[in-house]
């Protein structure tokens, strides 16, 4: 016999392999096809000239509870319908694409594109980030958050590669890939797992062109608790949870601190950045940017009312009571928001883009790109600074054949 | 922009990850868990105001999905299979394996009163409440999951003790 406990446990086991899930998008998605589908309705009445029956739809048609019934049937309620010949009821859908921005496939066409959704051996690719503009860097999973290998997909071929395999050392229990992150010569990522019940984390690396991955460091216990991983070109570079970023080279050795770094949190090398992701660091405002290369410390103009800032080398972005805004580090361009920003990073994308409700917001050029998903998710790549990458399936379901992929690594600049 | 909307959606960051957790339990695949999820919280966004007023968000949306959850299975009767567990490294979690694959042969109502229980830690009358079903069902459905699931209960009911 098993115990409550251990139903308890595998629940909660499973729990904490649930699938991160772009939710706002997916309720964006859901809200628009419920307003076309609406609009759909109310137009085909309008044609017909319905107006004996015509209270009848709109009341399907408006109340919260029973539209989506009412709309997803709408065969149903023309058939009971009787052509009224005096009076016409016009409808016009509520304009949405003013808010919405431009399609990506109209404003940033070479950025987007189609990709296979599994590697040679049928496992599903998850993203990771664009190398540059036409390579994209990928993690192909033989089983949920099982990494197998990591690839590159190359838009210019039209094919894929194998980076390498990524192995698992022996005796250690819980084992998963976290983030991981590319400066174009080497990809550098960090797994964490248990070992007698001691939390521990390894740091990895792997020639991008191919190679082995090897192993340049084991963390254990305190030390274990990394927060993001980056690479500077010898060393593999990485900031602890609580704060401190420190480095190994490839070839193994001590780990020892970054200069000057004390209670930072990598962004993404080289930028560092006095905020972490904890659970009461989300209010505080980042105070300065620093780039851990060359040591040079940029403080931020943070104005009063401001929670929440987070910035990168140029742009911010924050909330003025539930308002959100962007500003630069020197605090002009200034811009309140009508929508608040997402992703698994808080920090702007490449310095330059907010990923938002159903789209990307672009702060050099003030354009609002629209997704145009058909499914009911879509994804961001999985790379430890914020992901250039944002995907979701050509069709409906969380396992189709292929992503459309839009990558921001390849949107011209200032376009 | 509608009002609330900001709000709406700060809730959706926040929570997000951990309702989507709650949904891959109720449900045991992600497709159904995301389904679950983003209808619930389409649900909220349409009654923002008033939920926020007058009850907790979480809870109307955990409400929400957990009836929806019983609801769509009754209607739909579409079988998914649940996503595999990872296999391989994950020595410890051999025998969390088979119980969570277990689970999916149990019929919906009795997974979700189990989920409710286990996971959400529920005493029964609060599951009966949400479920709109008697405490005396909300216990007999949890007694026939835990046989089925081979699990010994500690008590019977939960919620006096």
């Amino acid at each position: 016999m098993r115990t409550e406990d251990e139903l308890s446990g595998a629940l909660r086991d499973a729990a904490d392999r649930a699938p991160e899930l772009d939710l706002l998008a997916g309720v964006g998605e859901r809200r628009r096809r419920r307003t076309r589908r609406r609009a759909q309705l109310l137009a085909a009445a309008a044609v017909v000239g319905v107006v004996s029956t015509s209270t009848v739809v709109a009341q399907g048609v408006f109340s919260s509870g029973g539209g989506e019934e009412a709309a997803a049937m709408p065969t149903t309620t023309m058939t009971v319908t009787k052509p009224h010949p005096t009076r016409t009821v016009t409808a016009t859908p509520r304009p949405t694409t003013q808010a919405m921005g431009t399609p990506i496939s109209k404003l940033w066409p070479q950025a987007l594109f189609q990709m296979p959704a599994k590697n040679a051996d049928g496992w599903r690719y998850r993203p990771i980030t664009g190398i540059n503009a036409t390579e994209v860097l990928l993690n192909a999973e033989s089983s949920f958050e099982k990494a197998g290998k990591i690839e590159v997909y190359d838009t210019k071929t039209g094919k894929s590669r194998v980076v390498t395999e990524v192995t698992a050392t022996p005796g250690l229990k819980r084992n998963f890939q976290q983030a991981a992150s590319t400066d174009g010569k080497n990809v550098v990522w960090y797994s964490t797992a248990s070992k007698n019940g001691t939390p521990i984390a390894e740091l990895w690396w792997a020639p991008l062109p191919g190679g082995k991955a090897k192993r340049a460091a084991t963390l254990t216990g305190g030390d274990a608790a990394v927060d993001a991983v980056g690479v500077d070109g010898e060393n593999i570079v990485w900031s602890m949870r609580k704060g401190g970023v420190f480095q190994v080279p490839f070839t193994g050795g001590t780990p020892s601190r970054v200069p000057k770094a004390e209670g930072l949190h990598l962004i993404g090398w080289p930028w560092a950045s006095d905020v972490g992701e904890g659970t009461n660091e989300g209010e505080r405002n980042q105070s300065k940017i620093v780039n851990l290369a060359d040591g040079t410390v940029t403080k931020i103009a943070i104005k009063g009312g401001t929670k929440g800032l987070r910035c990168g080398s140029v742009w911010c972005v924050g909330r003025r009571g539930s308002v959100p805004f962007v500003q630069r580090i020197d605090g002009t361009g200034d811009k309140k928001q009508g929508f608040g920003f997402m992703g698994l990073r808080p920090y702007p994308i490449l310095d330059r883009f907010l990923q938002r409700f159903g789209g990307v917001y672009d702060l050099n050029t003030d354009k609002l790109a629209r997704m145009g998903g058909s499914g009911s998710w879509s994804g961001v790549g999985t790379s430890s600074e914020p992901s250039t990458i944002i995907y979701w399936g050509t069709t409906k379901g969380d396992k189709p054949d292929k992503y459309w992929v839009l990558n921001l690594a390849a949107v011209p600049p200032a376009q | 922009m509608r009002p609330g909307d900001v709000e709406f959606e700060d809730f959706v960051r926040a929570r997000g990850a951990a309702l989507v957790r709650y949904g891959y339990v109720l449900t045991g695949n992600a497709e159904d868990a995301a389904d679950l999820a983003q209808e619930a919280l389409l649900k909220l966004s349409d009654n923002w105001g008033r939920v926020r007023n007058k009850d907790s968000p979480e809870a109307y949306v955990r409400t929400t999905m957990a009836r929806q959850h019983i609801s769509w299975w009754r209607r739909r009767r579409r079988e998914q299979p649940t996503d595999d567990v990872p296999e391989g490294v994950h020595h410890d979690t051999h025998s969390f394996g088979e119980l969570w694959k277990e689970l999916a042969t149990l019929p919906r109502k009795q997974r979700v009163v189990l989920v409710l229980r286990y996971y959400e830690d529920l005493p029964d009358e609060e599951i009966a409440a949400i479920l709109g079903i008697s405490r005396g069902t909300v216990r007999s459905q949890a007694f026939r999951a835990l046989a089925t699931l081979r699990v010994r209960p500690a008590v019977l009911e939960r919620g006096r003790a």
